[in-house]
């Protein structure tokens, strides 16, 4: 009888081993930034046309103060008179980008990978490309 | 009592087993992403005679337009390696979105907080087809 309880009580053990490895994993994996989509570009164009008024409508309330803090280095937000931003990529959590002032790119592409909570962004990472050329000299001063 | 040791080291087996599943899980992941590869065989290495092997490696991989737009040849291998400043390299994959790697250089001459794109598109026949390589300025993260 005592030998059988053991062995259930291994079993359910290297359940639990189990279960909380995967879990474990899963929290390791389980940062996923998938921001829903129509907030996102609502964000860049809010951004690209220096709406602040709007923009603070779509961050979430601990963001608030972070992003008006960081306007002021985010050049997306002083990207031109008459900025048109021209999506390129567009999936839940990530977009792709392009900012045209007039007809000149203001930078070759733009990324914006966030998430959202409720509708509004919680965390976003913004990112400016600049091309690489393996040909280029350019390339060389990259490093 | 015997029936405990075995017991235990059952358990003891599983978990080592399960550890081994997830991390071939992983690598076997990882290894399958073309992009993820192709990355490491770039700029991952120990010394020279590595990326030689590891160009050669990668040559299959792509077609024959993006082997030529990525030089590769001798001629690469000199370049990286002076680039990297005769150090070994190694890369560290922050995260990909589709078919577009962003990652980190690990490199005693280059800022670890450069964060590196590596966009590329699969033709019909797996192959690399479009190669586009970015270096990116981070404008803003929050959250």
């Amino acid at each position: 009888m005592g030998n059988i309880r053991f062995i259930v009580a291994s079993i359910i053990s290297v359940c639990v081993v189990l279960i909380s490895c995967f879990g474990l994993l899963s929290i390791s994996h389980g940062e996923e930034w998938d921001g829903d989509l129509n907030t996102g570009k609502e964000v860049l164009t809010c951004m690209a046309e220096e709406d602040l008024d709007s923009l603070l409508k779509y961050m979430s309330p601990e963001m608030i103060s972070t992003v008006e803090v960081n306007l002021g280095k985010n050049p997306l937000f002083q990207s031109g008179k008459d900025p048109k931003i021209q999506f390129l990529r567009e999936e839940n959590g990530y977009i792709e980008f392009i900012v045209l002032d007039g007809a000149t790119p203001v930078y070759p592409k733009w990324s914006f990978r966030f998430k959202t909570v409720d509708g509004k962004i919680s965390a976003y990472e913004l990112y400016r490309l600049r091309t690489l050329d393996t040909r280029s000299e350019e390339y060389t001063e990259a490093f | 009592m015997f029936v405990k040791r075995v017991c235990v080291v059952v358990i003891l087996f599983c978990t080592m087993c399960l550890g081994f599943i997830t991390g071939e899980a992983i690598n076997v992941l990882s290894k399958t992403d073309p992009g993820i590869q192709a990355v490491r065989l770039l700029y991952s290495f120990e010394t020279p005679e590595d990326l030689v092997k590891q160009l050669a490696q990668l040559e299959p991989m792509l077609t024959k337009d993006v082997a030529e737009q990525l030089t590769m040849d001798d001629s690469r291998t000199v370049d990286v390696y002076y680039k990297f400043k005769y150090q070994r390299s190694s890369v560290k994959i922050e995260f990909v979105e589709g078919t577009t790697v962003y990652y980190r250089l690990i490199n005693d001459n280059i800022d670890p907080d450069k964060l590196w794109v590596f966009d590329y598109e699969l033709d019909a026949d797996g192959k690399i087809c479009k190669v586009e390589e970015f270096e990116t300025k981070v404008c803003g993260i929050d959250g």
